[in-house]
């Protein structure tokens, strides 16, 4: 029989019945734990799937514990189901290229930028947080915030992290945004850091902030000059606090952007929209989005940037709700003008350190408003416990509402899954014992009596042992599981309810949805496999499509995060006539340095290990800061032609038979 | 209990009734008695009153489905009976007539009870346990409902202790377990998902996709 109202399929029930939950329960957070192959994966991706097929849900994924097969197993969902799949991955331990598994999966690795979007003081807090730290290092944190986000202000400003590119084919130039990673580690030397600072000028300042007067333009200006002087006064004092946590952020920003662990230029924004992985566009295009972040590899890297893609996510979900607030959303609570998106964390604590799971924290508090659906799974709920404090795990499970675990195997975590299915009232039988004696004392004994005495007990719904005890078995696949769920009540019977005496928790076989079948081989079948690659490139040229429609919703959620105050003139008069009076700063004009043009840079942008410092990089902003500002570089329009997964240049390229050309 | 008298220094509410020995094996020795004589005139009420009160002590079957079987039963016996009332009434003597056909000699205004009765001294054994079962299964699963319905409150209340020795939940069965086996199937192949539309079940045949 089919269900009306869309249902999460688990599995079966004690007498076969199937176990589901409404979708519109399952709205806060779904952790599955369950020790070495017990099939949390499976079920994880059986409700990502389930909720992606009937509600049209997008998925970003975050595997810590990446292999072909799951990511074969996400391309073929984001094939059946129509919507775009990015692939974000590491470069292999032992070397070697990247190999697709999947005929729908892109031919190259995506691309990702963490902290492309968002003002200086949030991308700075995204990168520092990402680091694991402890209370005695606030000091150096908060310099090191302070630094970052004054330079990132300082780039935005003066237009330093836009470059110049000019087409080898037609020459003519265009304009990209730079990695901001790079543009930060240039800017951490103090003495380029101060000569930008002094390119600053109000006018450049009232571009960004359009409200601004002059003379608040010019006193914003002289402070951000200010500091950026007294920053490189301080850092140029070895012993000083400012001067170890420049270090410290040169040296994390520097092995990020020189590690061998990413593909070249793979932590960059790029230049291929269809390659670009946009959270906020995944979310409001339902697609699937999938990093592979091998902690086992690259425990420090997949940490770090586990960490800044949930602080990315959280930025995001910040954007989405003030956009919410603003459209009119009828229907249910909570509903949203875009589909929801599962966000889905496999091995959780195989990268968990305090970073990542503050981030996880403040995501699972934020989102669920929003649509965010988290689904995480863990193999021992032993590793969250031990981050920081031990306080994590705890709130971790204070903001779950559905725990399911399949077989474990320490009594701890037994006990923690006992204590979340609550306290029930039981009665335990007492056996009575019959003492009989006589005035000699002769032949006393004692003896079972007959009555059996029931004695009420608080008791966890699941008993301790219970899980320990679930049967996995790879023969027959039976995964046994218990499921506790606070929504709408705390229960753990989900089949033969009421529960009750003897009723008081399931076991439950877990049975995934639409799983490939064993052995699936995606490449088996060539024609399926050009098949598949045509449908891949489809949906390349509907997401196109998408972005150079400037009715959609994706186009007004980008317009709100880089909406802008009025200009000054629009303000009514009653707000600008009691202006403050202007205050006399003499303004220095930076010294005009004739400097000769940096030879054109090449289509294809440097690789991260040839990356430095270039002293000619400023002066190609010192010559466009000669420019009046509204000749300064502006970001380039996505191009919707015949090929528009072309890189982004006005002259379209002849097509040619090669994968790449769809991308 | 000591050989010369005893205290029992427990401190119960309930207390197993005071019984001695002696009125325990005259009551014992009562039922039986009384169950014998059951049994060889009824076998077949005795059959299948032992497999329901089995059925019902060891499996969990709920009482109301001995009232629906005895109905059935009931419909069925009186069918194969011919349609005949009276004959079907005569079945569970069959065991009687059998033993005692000497008793019962045909007269002319032999009552037609006994006249089939006498037709069915005449029948083989197969047919007598045939008539016995469909004619004394009815009033056996009567027997049972009310004998579940005697023993439920006492059940009830010893199922709320905690412990697979006390409970009175159903166990798992035969036909639970195939239904385990179908739903499994059909969960995994997506029975419970909305189709999806036209143009991507096509495109997913090649992947096996159940809903193409």
């Amino acid at each position: 029989m089919k269900r009306h109202e869309p249902e999460v399929l688990l599995g079966t029930g004690t007498y076969g019945h199937p176990v589901s939950k409404p979708m519109n329960l399952m709205k806060k957070n779904v952790l599955i734990v369950g020790t070495t192959r017990t099939g949390k994966t499976r079920l994880a991706n059986s409700i990502a799937r389930q909720q992606s097929h009937e509600l049209g849900c997008g998925q970003l994924i975050l595997n810590f514990k990446p292999e072909p097969g799951f990511v074969a197993e996400k391309a073929r969902d984001a094939h059946r189901m129509g919507r775009s799949f990015l692939h974000f991955t590491m470069a292999p331990k032992g070397g070697g290229g990247f190999v697709r598994s999947h005929p729908y999966e892109p031919p190259v690795p995506c691309n990702y930028d963490p902290l492309d979007r968002s003002n200086g003081a949030t991308r700075a807090r995204m990168l520092i947080d990402s680091v694991a730290h402890d209370d005695a290092s606030d000091v150096y944190r908060r310099n090191a915030i302070e630094v970052t986000a004054l330079a990132w202000d300082i780039a935005a400003i003066t237009g330093y992290d836009y470059q110049t590119m000019r087409n080898p084919d037609t020459g003519q130039a265009t304009v990209r945004r730079r990695r901001s990673l790079q543009v930060l580690l240039e800017l951490l030397d103090m003495n380029l850091l101060e000569q930008q600072a002094q390119l600053m000028n109000p006018e450049l300042l009232q571009r960004l902030h359009p409200h601004l007067g002059t003379a608040e333009a010019e006193s914003k200006v002289a402070e951000l000059r200010s500091r950026a002087l007294s920053i490189k006064e301080d850092s140029n004092h070895r012993a000083s606090v400012m001067s170890s946590a420049i270090a410290d952020t040169r040296s994390i920003v520097s092995s990020f952007l020189n590690s061998s662990a990413f593909y070249p230029q793979s932590l960059a924004s790029g230049n291929r929209p269809a390659l670009r992985i946009d959270i906020m566009r995944a979310i409001v295009r339902g697609e699937i989005v999938l990093f592979s972040l091998s902690a086992a590899d690259y425990q420090q890297e997949a940490a770090m940037l586990g960490s800044m893609i949930l602080l990315d996510l959280q930025n995001t979900v910040s954007t989405l709700r003030e956009y919410q607030s603003h459209a009119k959303v009828s229907g249910q609570p909570d509903a949203t003008p875009w589909p929801p998106l599962i966000v889905q964390i496999e091995e959780l604590g195989t990268a968990a350190n305090p970073a990542s799971a503050k981030a996880l924290i403040g995501l699972l508090n934020k989102s669920a408003d929003v649509g965010i659906r988290p689904v995480t799974s863990t193999q021992s709920l032993s590793d969250i416990r031990g981050i920081g404090d031990g306080t994590y795990l705890q709130r971790v499970i204070a903001l779950t509402d559905d725990l399911i675990s399949l077989q474990l195997g320490e009594s701890v975590d037994d006990e923690e899954i006992s204590r979340f299915s609550g306290s029930v009232t039981k009665k335990i039988a007492t056996a009575e014992t019959e003492v009989s004696n006589n005035r000699w004392s002769l032949f006393t004994g004692a003896r079972q009596a007959r009555t059996v005495r029931p004695k009420d007990t608080e008791m966890p719904r699941i008993p301790v042992g219970t899980v320990q005890s679930l049967r996995s078995s790879d023969e027959d696949d039976v995964r046994e599981m218990v499921w506790t769920s606070k929504t709408p009540a705390l229960r753990s019977v989900h089949t033969h309810g009421p529960e009750g005496p003897n009723n008081w928790h399931e076991t439950i076989e877990m049975v995934p949805v639409g799983e490939p079948p064993l052995g699936y081989d995606p490449f088996e079948d060539p024609d399926s496999v050009a098949e598949t690659a045509a449908a891949a490139a489809q949906a390349a040229r509907a997401l196109g499509n998408d972005m150079a429609d400037a009715t959609s919703m994706l186009h007004k959620l980008h317009q709100l995060s880089n909406t802008k105050l009025k200009s000054i003139g629009d303000i009514p008069t009653h707000f600008t006539e009691l202006e403050e009076p202007i205050l006399d700063v003499s303004i220095t004009d930076p010294a005009d340095i004739d400097v000769p043009l940096p030879p054109e840079p090449d289509a294809e942008p440097e690789p991260a290990h040839k990356s430095e410092v270039i002293p000619e990089a400023n002066k190609s902003h010192t010559t466009s800061q000669k420019r009046s500002p509204s000749t300064l570089p502006t970001p380039p329009a996505p191009t919707s032609e015949s090929n528009p997964f072309a890189r982004s240049t006005p002259a379209p390229r002849p097509p040619v038979a090669d994968d790449m050309d769809d991308f | 209990m000591g050989l010369f008298g005893s205290t029992d220094n427990t401190e119960h509410e309930r207390k197993p009734a005071d019984r001695s020995p002696t009125n325990t094996l005259q009551r014992a020795t009562v039922i039986a008695a009384a169950a014998l004589v059951v049994t060889c005139l009824f076998p077949g009420y005795t059959a299948v009153l032992i497999a329901a009160i089995g059925a019902y002590e060891v499996r969990r079957v709920r009482r109301w489905w001995f009232g629906v079987w005895a109905a059935v039963t009931s419909v069925i016996g009186w069918a194969l009976a011919g349609a005949s009332l009276t004959q079907w009434m005569a079945w569970p003597l069959s065991q009687i007539g059998h033993t005692f056909a000497w008793i019962l000699a045909p007269a002319p205004e032999a009552n037609p009870i006994v006249m089939s009765i006498n037709e069915i001294a005449e029948s083989s054994l197969l047919s007598l346990v045939w008539m016995q079962l469909w004619g004394c299964a009815p009033a056996a699963l009567l027997t049972t409902v009310i004998f579940a319905s005697w023993r439920s409150h006492s059940r009830n209340i010893r199922g709320q202790i905690e412990g697979p020795e006390h409970t009175n939940r159903r166990p798992v069965g035969i036909l639970d377990r195939r239904r385990r086996d179908r739903e499994r199937h059909r969960i995994a192949a997506g029975h419970y998902l909305t189709p999806p539309p036209e143009p991507a079940a096509a495109a997913a045949t090649h992947d096996g996709n159940p809903h193409a």
